[in-house]
């Protein structure tokens, strides 16, 4: 499926409304058409067209009136105006008023082709701004999806598969395994990858303020709504939405989510028109999705619904393969963001981040090469640039929901890495009491506050989860 | 130099004679004046009524004709069916009785 931009033409004449619309068609362009301004104005909505061209002598609005009024309802949508009157003045108004450019009749076909062109290709470039302007997370500071894996493989095979239709995907996943990263690519491999890509995060405000977020607001719909704001679901007309942190939602949002599914409409806070959008939606979660449904906080029928693709994106610890591939992939954007030449790290400092459980995941895995990086003066990252002599101490391990019993260790990891990852993970599992975690490991209290005084994590709580 | 230029100079020539005219008395000096003025205001609104007569003539020729050249680029397209011919036919021919129309409107002896 591709997305056609959708243009509106408005004309009261309709011989003149007709060789329009049928030349823009050939063009490749998807039209519909209005034989007044107030019809104009109630298709807008719906249609949501990307350019509106429109005659300026028409008998019950004027295309005046129609920018003017267009300009409040949706306010980055080029306006075309077409006029019969070849004066100065007419043009100087219309410009002032804000259309994209006049024309005047008989129309130059070659150079409203043109100027169809332009118009679209500056809409969707505000597009662009608005959505990078809301977007508060550096989705790119993952890097590229990368892994040659098993797990990763699959991954990408439900990708390439669910990239091809316009069905809702749910992924879970641990924090910082990739979910943004696995939407993005997900939008970027499917038809839609023309038209915007908009993510929003639920967990990171308030209700009211996500539902403004995601649906928008009418002026006056609450206290500071001052000005009349588009919501994510119309940013993300043609292309795909990321609902974050889907299970954070509250309830009532969540049934209205539910409906815009069904529905394919929605009202902004506040309003009173139905407006339809075309928006592939991805939902993520670092919440297994049965388990937070069965504690109530995923509405089944939202988990049904979203749950035509699903897909699991893998914690690093299962894995670890992919660390090689993915630190290499650090450094090479390192180089270019830091303007240095690090070729590579030695096997060292490979093995001993393969080692490591990353309960943070890749998130927590560029944390620490980033720091290494910059701490770096020769060409090799070694060991000795990784925190406090190892990864470990600044990655304490968590209670994640993986296998807490398992620890997997490479052969050629230092002995004490070992010793010192075993008590962690000791200490970990048993939720940080230390007279528990002493008794597992057959040392005495006093033996395990040394060894943490040590490691300089005395005091620390190593069981909370350390992911940003 | 059009006629509503002559118009205009004639009018200046009137009003500096009126004002060279020595034994006219305070009254009948005004009284000329205020017939100025509005014969002024009277040119005035002539001149703003034929330039709104003109540019609606403008439009009304320039509708029909955007409809008649878009059809026209339209029969040029390599895709053109028979039914397409027949349609942009009509158009024009419509067209061309409402360009008719609009001429014989404007060249029409205002007695007839």
């Amino acid at each position: 499926m591709s997305v056609k931009s959708q243009i509106l033409i408005v004309d009261d004449e309709e011989d003149s409304r007709a060789a329009l619309e049928a030349l823009l068609g050939t063009w490749g362009y998807a039209t519909d058409t209005a034989s007044q301004g107030r019809e104009a104005l109630e298709k807008a909505p719906l249609l949501r067209p990307s350019l509106v061209i429109t005659d300026l002598m028409m008998p019950d609005m004027d295309g005046l009136a129609l920018l003017n009024a267009l300009q409040q309802e949706m306010p980055r949508v080029p306006v075309i105006i077409l006029t019969g009157r070849a004066s100065v003045d007419t043009a100087v108004g219309a410009m002032r008023q804000g259309a994209y450019d006049y024309l005047t009749k008989p129309v130059d076909l070659d150079r409203l082709r043109l100027l169809v062109e332009k118009a679209l290709d500056r809409a969707r470039t505000l597009d662009e701004i608005t959505i990078l302007r809301r977007r508060v997370k550096d989705v790119w500071g993952m890097g590229r999806l990368i892994g040659r894996s098993a797990p990763m493989q699959e991954v990408h095979r439900l990708i390439e598969q669910a990239a091809a239709t316009s069905a809702p995907v749910l992924i879970h996943g641990e924090t910082g395994t990739g979910k943004e990263l696995v939407a993005r690519t997900l939008h970027d491999l499917s038809a839609r990858a023309v038209g915007p890509f908009v993510a929003v995060n639920c967990a990171a405000m308030p209700e009211t303020l996500l539902e403004s977020e995601i649906f928008g607001h009418e002026r006056g719909a609450f206290t500071d709504a001052r000005d009349r704001r588009e919501g994510c679901f119309e940013l993300a007309h043609g292309g795909t939405l990321l609902l974050d942190e889907v299970a954070e939602m509250a309830p009532g949002t969540q049934a209205k989510f539910l409906r815009v599914l069904e529905e394919g409409s929605f009202r902004r806070l506040g309003g009173k028109t139905e407006i339809k959008v075309d928006v592939r939606v991805v939902a993520a979660t670092n919440k297994d999705p049965i388990a937070a449904m069965k504690e109530g906080a995923f509405r089944e029928d939202l988990y049904y619904r979203l749950n035509v693709f699903t897909l699991a994106v893998p914690p690093l610890r299962q894995r670890a393969e992919d660390i090689p591939l993915i630190v290499t992939g650090f450094i090479e954007e390192f180089n270019g963001k830091y303007d240095k030449r690090i070729t590579g790290a030695d096997d060292a400092t490979v093995k001993i981040l393969m080692a490591h459980a990353w309960p943070g995941n890749v998130r927590e895995l560029r944390n620490v090469v980033e720091r290494a990086f910059i701490a770096c003066e020769g060409d090799v990252l070694t060991p000795r640039y990784l925190p406090s002599t190892s990864p470990v101490a600044v990655a304490a391990p968590t209670a994640w929901s993986g296998d807490p019993d398992a620890l997997t260790v490479p052969i050629g990891l230092p002995l004490r890495e070992v010793e010192k990852q075993f008590v962690l993970r000791t200490l970990a599992a048993e939720h940080n009491n230390k007279t528990r975690a002493a008794d597992r490991l057959a040392i005495s209290t006093k033996t395990l506050h040394n060894m943490l005084q040590r490691w300089g994590l005395l005091g620390r709580n190593v069981a909370t989860r350390t992911g940003p | 130099m059009d006629r509503r230029e002559t118009a205009r100079e004639r009018f200046d020539d009137l009003e500096g004679a009126i004002g060279r005219l020595g034994n006219l008395s305070d009254e009948a000096r005004a009284d000329l004046t205020d017939r100025l003025t509005a014969l002024r205001t009277c040119l005035e609104a002539e001149r703003v009524a034929d330039r709104e007569e003109l540019h609606q003539l403008g439009h009304d020729l320039r509708a029909p004709l955007n409809a008649i050249a878009g059809w026209a680029h339209i029969l040029r397209l390599e895709a053109t069916t028979a039914g397409t011919v027949l349609r942009a036919a009509d158009v024009f021919d419509r067209n061309v009785r409402a360009l008719t129309r609009v001429i014989d409107g404007y060249t029409a002896d205002p007695g007839s």
